[in-house]
């Protein structure tokens, strides 16, 4: 599995364990199938900056590129390059 | 790209038609009103702070779809200012709300260089929300107390309420009023007078030992406070007044809008606590002269004994936050240290688009 990949992986665990539900693909539009709400995207972002040790941008927080497990992961690893997936 | 960036006066229509919308009202006709309410209180206001300003959420297609708006009030915890942040409103539209607008205006809002965040007025899903951006609630300050002045009539408007017709209720109560025996009013020691800007600065500096956390009043943020107080979209008549001692020392004061024939609800009531139970007979005496039959406020640490000696009855209220970096600032509220009221709130911060409250004060 590349890093990318487990990366991916991880991130939808995260998912799953923080929002209570079953992901059913990495790339499934989280917003489009009702799973994110303000609620749940307040968890999201402070499991992912926890689980991560990153800060995700306040100001230009791009909501288009947080809809799904593939490109949560894609945020991850722009803001945190070459962290090793536990 | 959407962002995340603080208010413009070029945004206010925009606000105000997201106000107009989430209450219901037409937005053409209360635009202007709206316009001229939040340059008011969110951009000209003595307090406004460039570093802590109200913030919107501006949609790359939509505009400006969400505000979070910012009070920020003076405060000195000892001898060090620090600045307190009263958040809200919090408005999304509807087509947006979906996407978590209102949690990303939150989220940026309590990363601010306040020292403390305060909201006075949240509904479950902000309270859900700051609870998850490790806020804390404030649960003395998420009780309210309720003293009826006059069980016959507050049975009465409860019961007119229930049948409807504001006009056949406020008869129903003044008759009610009329037909129960009246008590003999004791005199009470010490004198209310009104309330001057200058003499609830010198009170809440006397009070400096009491709260060491507590506003820091100057006259021209009290003469835009209380105007806007007058102004606000609150039943009732603006009260506000300072008790004395029968040797002429100030022993606190208290600020309540009265309604006639309706609630009395506190604004703020700064005493030490051994003063305190004085102070809210004056402030009880006051509303049942102004013919409210119930009052209303919020728990407040200083306040227990004497509500406890006037067996208030506790209610439930909107939700009071806390959230801060600053370990000392929460005990202090969280201990009872801390004079932070709904004056210096955003629960009586309600636009007046009508013209209904005509900024009547006394």
């Amino acid at each position: 599995m590349t890093d990318a990949a487990a990366l991916t992986k991880r991130v939808a665990e995260l998912i799953e364990e923080v929002l209570q539900v079953e992901v059913p693909d990495p790339g499934t539009d989280l917003v489009a199938a009702g799973l994110i709400d303000s609620l749940a995207l307040v968890s999201l972002i402070t499991e992912v900056e926890l689980e991560f040790s990153i800060r995700l941008p306040i100001d230009e927080f791009d909501l288009s590129r947080f809809r799904s497990a593939e490109q949560i992961a894609a945020v991850v690893a722009d803001l945190a390059p070459g962290r090793p997936v536990a | 790209m959407s962002s995340i960036r603080p208010l413009e006066r070029a945004d206010l229509p925009a606000i105000a038609g997201l106000y107009a919308n989430f209450m219901g009202w037409d937005p053409v006709s209360t635009s202007a009103s709206l316009v001229a309410y939040y340059a008011r209180t969110m951009l000209d206001n003595p307090s406004f702070d460039p570093e802590i300003p109200t913030l919107v959420y501006e949609d790359s297609e939509d505009g400006v779809v969400g505000v979070m708006g910012s009070n920020v009030r003076g405060f000195v915890y000892r001898d060090r200012a620090v600045r307190v942040a009263c958040d809200g409103p919090l408005i999304v539209h509807p087509d947006h709300r979906p996407r978590g607008v209102g949690a990303l205006l939150m989220r940026a809002y309590l990363e601010g260089p306040q020292d403390l965040t305060a909201d006075d007025r949240a509904v479950d899903q902000a309270y859900e929300m700051t609870r998850r951006l490790r806020g804390e609630t404030h649960g003395v300050a998420s009780i309210g107390w309720s003293h009826v002045i006059s069980p016959a009539a507050f049975a009465t408007a409860a019961l007119a309420r229930r049948v409807g017709g504001e006009g056949r209720a406020a008869g129903l109560v003044a008759r009610a009023g009329a037909l129960a025996p009246r008590r003999r009013v004791k005199p009470l020691e010490g004198v209310a007078e009104p309330l001057e800007n200058g003499a609830l600065i010198d009170l809440i500096e006397r009070l400096r030992r009491a709260f060491p956390l507590r506003p820091s009043y100057d006259e021209a943020h009290l003469t835009w406070l209380f105007a806007e107080l007058a102004a606000a979209n609150v039943d009732g008549r603006l009260v506000r007044r300072l008790v004395r001692a029968d040797d002429g020392r100030p022993l606190g004061s208290y600020v309540m809008y009265v309604a006639p024939q309706g609630i009395a609800e506190v604004i703020q009531l700064a005493a030490a606590e051994r003063d305190a139970s004085l102070v809210l007979d004056h402030l009880i005496q006051d509303a049942s002269t102004g013919g409210a039959v119930e009052v209303r406020g919020r728990f407040e640490h200083h306040l227990l004994a004497a509500l406890r000696r006037r067996r208030c009855r506790l209610v439930p209220i909107d939700w009071a936050l806390l959230h801060s970096r600053d370990p000392e600032l929460l005990a202090a509220v969280h201990g009872g240290r801390a004079l932070l009221t709904r004056l210096d709130g955003e629960w009586w911060l309600r636009p007046d688009p009508f013209g209904a409250h005509s900024g009547a004060s006394a």
